[in-house]
């Protein structure tokens, strides 16, 4: 890696790490390094000040909190796929971290580093968007707490403010629920054209509850509110599953990229939803599932 | 003539033919082998400053700024470039362009070097480029062959009134006869994305300069070193010997590497002037810029069938769009040649073939060079007609190969096919394969709305490029690529050391070469030393040296055998007279030379040594000293150039593809049900080793057919600069691929060997093209470009457009 000379930081604690933020405003924060490094090495970034959050060991906890799963920003990819507490409290996540890159990046790309970068394809803010989390950000001003389908204002761009670190992820237990990803990509670790994230409760084959996250189908990852809503309350069949492909069509945005056309993304949005949508419920729907 | 001679050559079958373990595996699975940037160096940095416009006038180039960095040691520009070198000799281009190995004037490529800068160290080459001032007036530009003949199309060299470098139309046999005669004519457009092999090692060369002799020491992981010195020397108007090119192990090549010279030709300039050693070692988005690919081709082609379902000729308009460079232009078209009728009794063929400069990057020879596309499209126009007729694929083939009985067979061009039995290639694939049972899998998914599709290819593997073909735009003959060197030795300690003009950039050609000279002399590979490294000064390379055109086993290891074969004789001449023997009677084994049948008299390859090199007053009088050889070989099969009658490569191996594979409606995705291959290519010195070299051309050849393209926009901006939006192959896409084997020796090699290496690359993307196409039948859709995205499949799903 020939990158521009920059200085480098590695603070001890969170307090620090703010100061620093804020004594440099041009910094950027090193967590996984599974983008930031990319970037460097290409010289597509050139910050003058890079803080290794590293040491922040407060950031890797995983922790119950009355009916919320915690996960600090600092948790890799690789803990949250072996960790059977997350896997119960929210089974959508080991589904979709099966699709994010491959096993080097899963072990040393973090949760938090994964949210903040934003990519419209990242398909942990699917999952998250689909599981209703939230994201907490800390300044040396405070802290608060952003709902993760309010955190992208765009390709890459977040709301967070300069001095500001994304500290953990909040998610409600959803102990028991039905979750499937259905992921278009041409190869396995390639980047989501499609995705659609599916949290839902089922009960005798109507869906009762359900809440849809996307990747790949617009600016930046996105809610679906709209298509859940026509699913919601209904049993799964092919006149709800038409229905919801129609809403999906009116709620997604997608872009061209050369990995995949927008019309590619999406003619194959429906689809990838419908499979997600059958695998979700399952045999409850009395229809095989096509995942 | 026949050339092949096995039983006099090897004096044992212990090694020649069997699996043995490679050589170089220990080193390189461990790590442990040296490539360029492991190798020691103390010295500065090269970087490049390259265009960012695809096509723009050079207004000013200021340096002045980096010049004053003082981690900075010298700056060479395009201006420099035109003093102090000559321009680019093209191989086959005869129009009157002038270009150089760096932007002078204009830039016509996103990613040409326009100033390249030598500095203290990788880290401050690279700020410095920040440092140079280049103003750009940006021109129009053309990415694809259609745009850049339009009327009104930018020109993109100034000297001619054209975008057209090469356009020329060579054609054999009864051709308006055959289009009389047809009771049809297939004809169809074909396009191939350009694509490469993106070898896991880019371009990485050092270079120091040695004031006092005046030499340029070069050492680069050069994959045709022999031709680039020449290159080099002619450009800096120096004699041969004060180039000296070092190559030590190349991190994969396929063709990519022969293209290093320039960049190596800068490192030159740049050396001399910053009086210190520099090294270059390419990222991989300037790999992926250009000088790596494959040019894009559109190939219109017409295939006029007899009513009794025989292919009566083959005519083709292949229009190439090979960049903006023109060292290699026209080549892709040319060699079109040497599988121009596939392994069809085609009775007339003709190629027109067009040259055509955009704005895209320049190409390089790659894996298969042509021959991928040209099979691709009469392989495609091959089922189109089958499916014309009614015929089952597999049938019309066959009705149509060359029979077993009519080899050596001459196509139309003068291409020799020398050996081989195609019907029975294609028998064994379709039993491998299961054809039979797959058409009716076929039949039972197609029922349930499966979308199930069967492909088969037919293809020729040529080796031995006889350049000279080149020559026949130009008139004159320039080279000719059917010879190389060997020196074998037994040292002064009975060890036996060999040596060649080429270079190994991965195929196991240490390996190989031990198993056939530990057969010709008794001893085993580990009695060997091979020299991996070569090195100008001292390996024996002729004007084509080289790791290319599937030439290894026949020429190369030719030089080695005729070189172990003087020393052999030499070995036993010496044995007789000190045993006082007949050389009749006398065998080799355990590095030694026995009396056949008497334990108690024989004599150790070291004793034989130590009487050649120094006690020298023992050897018979009228013997030479020393036990090292250097030999040449050349295969004789090669014609001098001659419109009429010409061959391209020397050797021809076939194979036939049988591929099945399910497309997903949904999405467009295909997944392999089945990949079998059967090919004959010869006598196997390894089997191993062709394995993996037919295994390895196959995913080179998927990643072509369904992934792999430097996509460009329209106005010729790359837009696939990085494995991110290159997409190659992955394990998990990549299907088991069954091989079976027929041996058919060449009559014409020593050991009966042919092509080994590009036949997956060129007889794949028919296959998988074939097998699509099959798939999508129940929609009518064809299949004529490649890659085949899961985009072009649905769209074709959804309206019927052409794939």
């Amino acid at each position: 890696m020939i990158p521009v000379d920059f200085a480098y930081a590695r603070p001890g604690s969170l307090a620090d790490t703010l100061a620093v933020l804020d004594g440099n405003p041009g910094a950027r924060l090193l967590a996984g390094g599974q983008s930031l490094l990319t970037q460097l090495k290409t010289r597509t970034v050139a910050p003058d000040v890079v803080v290794d959050i590293g040491g922040l060991d407060e950031l890797r906890a995983i922790r119950l909190e009355d009916d919320r799963l915690v996960i600090g920003a600092m948790v890799t990819m690789a803990s949250l796929t072996r960790d059977a507490a997350v896997a119960r409290a929210v089974p959508i996540l080991p589904l979709v971290l099966r699709h994010v890159a491959d096993v080097q990046v899963r072990n040393r790309g973090t949760l938090g580093g994964s949210l903040a970068y934003a990519d419209p394809s990242g398909d942990l803010a699917g999952a998250a968007i689909a599981s209703g989390a939230s994201v907490r950000l800390a300044s040396s001003a405070g802290e608060r707490e952003v709902p993760v389908a309010e955190l992208y204002t765009g390709p890459f761009r977040t709301v967070l403010r300069a001095g500001e670190v994304l500290t953990a992820v909040s998610l409600p237990r959803r102990d028991g629920a039905r979750a499937s990803y259905g992921a278009v990509a041409r190869r396995p670790a390639d980047p989501t054209l499609a995705g659609v994230a599916v949290v839902a409760d089922v009960d005798g084959g109507t869906v009762t509850e359900l809440a849809i996250g996307l990747v790949g189908l617009g600016d930046r990852p996105l809610p679906a509110p709209r298509t859940a809503a026509a699913v919601r309350g209904r049993p799964l069949g092919d006149e709800t599953i038409a229905a919801a492909r129609a809403e999906l069509d009116a709620e997604i945005a997608p872009l061209d990229s050369t990995a995949g056309s927008a019309d590619y993304r999406r003619a194959v949005a429906p689809v990838a939803l419908e499979r997600a949508l059958r695998e979700a419920v399952g045999d409850d729907a009395g229809v095989e599932g096509n995942g | 003539m026949t050339i092949y001679a096995p039983d006099r050559v090897l004096a044992a079958s212990n090694w020649v033919g069997r699996r043995a373990p490679r050589k170089e595996d220990a080193r390189h699975l461990y790590g442990r082998a040296r490539f360029l940037d492991d190798l020691p160096f103390e010295g500065g940095a090269i970087a490049i400053l390259r265009s960012p416009h695809p096509h723009a006038r050079i207004v000013s180039v200021d340096t002045s700024r980096a010049l004053a960095d003082p981690r900075v040691l010298a700056v060479v520009t395009g201006e420099d470039v035109r003093r102090e070198t000559s321009p680019v000799a093209s191989r086959s281009v005869t129009a009157p362009v002038t270009q150089y190995v760096m932007a002078v004037d204009k830039v016509r490529w996103v990613g040409e070097p326009v100033v390249a800068i030598a500095a203290v160290d990788m880290f401050a080459a690279k700020d410095a480029l920040d440092l140079v001032d280049v103003e750009y007036e940006p021109l129009p530009s053309v990415a694809d062959v259609d745009a850049a003949l339009a009327g009104d199309a930018p020109l993109i060299y100034d000297d001619i009134d054209s975008n057209v470098l090469v356009h020329d139309e060579i054609a054999h046999g009864p051709m308006a006869q055959a289009f009389d005669d047809a009771a049809f004519v297939v004809r169809e457009t074909y396009r191939v994305g350009r694509f490469s092999s993106t070898p896991l090692e880019p371009y990485a060369l050092t270079v120091a300069y040695d004031a006092n002799n005046e030499v340029y020491d070069v050492v680069a992981n050069d994959q045709q070193p022999a031709r680039s010195i020449g290159n080099i020397t002619k450009a800096l108007g120096v004699p041969t010997a004060n180039v000296r090119l070092s190559v030590p192990e190349s991190g994969g090549s396929f063709g990519i590497k022969l293209a290093i010279w320039p960049y190596a030709l800068i490192g030159c300039l740049l050396a001399k002037r910053a009086g210190r050693p520099l090294k270059w070692i390419q990222t991989r988005t300037e790999h992926m810029l250009g000088g790596t690919h494959t040019p894009d081709v559109k190939m219109e082609m017409e295939l006029p069938v007899g009513a009794d379902g025989k292919i009566l000729a083959m005519r083709l308009r292949s229009k190439e769009n090979d960049g903006a460079f023109i060292h290699t232009a026209g080549i892709y078209g040319l060699i079109k040649f040497a599988t121009a009728v596939g392994p069809y009794t085609i009775g007339a063929a003709s190629i027109d073939l067009m040259s055509v400069v955009t704005n895209r990057g320049p190409v390089v020879q790659n894996r298969g060079v042509g021959k991928p596309a040209m099979t691709f499209a009469l392989e495609r126009s091959v089922d189109r007609a089958a499916r014309r007729l009614g015929m089952d694929p597999a049938e019309f083939r066959l009705r149509n190969m060359v029979p077993p009985e009519a080899m050596p067979y001459t196509t139309p061009a003068g291409e020799i096919y020398e050996s081989g039995d195609y019907p029975e290639t294609m028998r064994r694939a379709l039993e491998l394969g299961r054809y039979r049972e797959f058409r009716e899998k076929q039949a039972v998914a197609r029922a349930e709305g499966r979308l199930l599709g069967i492909g088969l290819s037919a293809g020729i593997e040529p080796g031995t490029s006889n350049i000279g073909y080149y020559s026949l735009l130009k008139g004159t003959t320039d080279y000719n690529g059917s010879s190389e060197g060997a020196v074998v030795g037994i040292e002064v300690d009975g060890q036996v050391t060999v040596r060649t003009g080429s270079v190994d950039t991965g195929q196991g050609h240490e390996t190989t070469i031990c198993q056939v000279v530990a057969d010709m002399l008794g001893i085993t590979p580990e009695d060997i030393s091979f020299d991996t490294f070569f090195d100008s000064t001292r390996s024996p390379y002729t004007g084509q040296s080289g790791a290319y055109s599937n030439r290894f086993n026949d020429v190369e290891v030719g030089a080695v055998i005729t070189a172990t074969e003087r020393v052999r004789a030499k070995v036993r001449t010496l044995a007789a007279y000190l045993l006082e023997a007949k050389e009749e009677d006398l065998v080799l084994g355990d590095r030694a030379v026995h009396v056949a049948g008497d334990a108690s008299r024989s004599v150790a390859f070291g004793e034989l040594a130590k009487v050649a090199y120094n006690k020298v007053v023992l050897l018979p009088p009228d013997m030479e000293p020393g036990l090292r050889v250097m030999a040449y070989y050349r295969n004789p099969m090669a014609k001098p150039p001659d419109r009429g009658d010409f061959n391209v490569q020397l050797t021809h191996s076939n194979s036939v593809h049988v591929v099945v594979v399910e497309v997903d409606k949904g999405t467009g995705m295909l997944d392999f049900l089945k990949y079998a291959i059967v090919h004959d290519c010869g006598r196997q010195l390894n089997p191993a080793v062709v394995e993996g070299m037919a295994i390895g051309s196959t995913v080179h050849g998927i990643g072509g057919a369904l992934l792999e393209e430097f996509q460009y926009d329209d106005a010729a901006n790359p837009l696939a600069t990085s494995f991110q939006t290159y997409l190659k192959p992955v394990a998990q896409t990549v299907p088991r691929i069954e091989l079976g084997h027929l041996e058919s020796p060449c009559p014409y090699t020593l050991l009966g060997t042919k092509a080994t290496g590009e036949g997956g690359s060129i007889t794949s993307l028919a296959a998988i093209g074939n097998a699509v196409e099959d798939a999508l039948s129940p929609y009518g859709v064809q299949v004529n470009s490649l890659p085949i995205t899961p985009e072009k499949i649905l769209r074709g799903i959804r309206d019927g457009a052409p794939v």
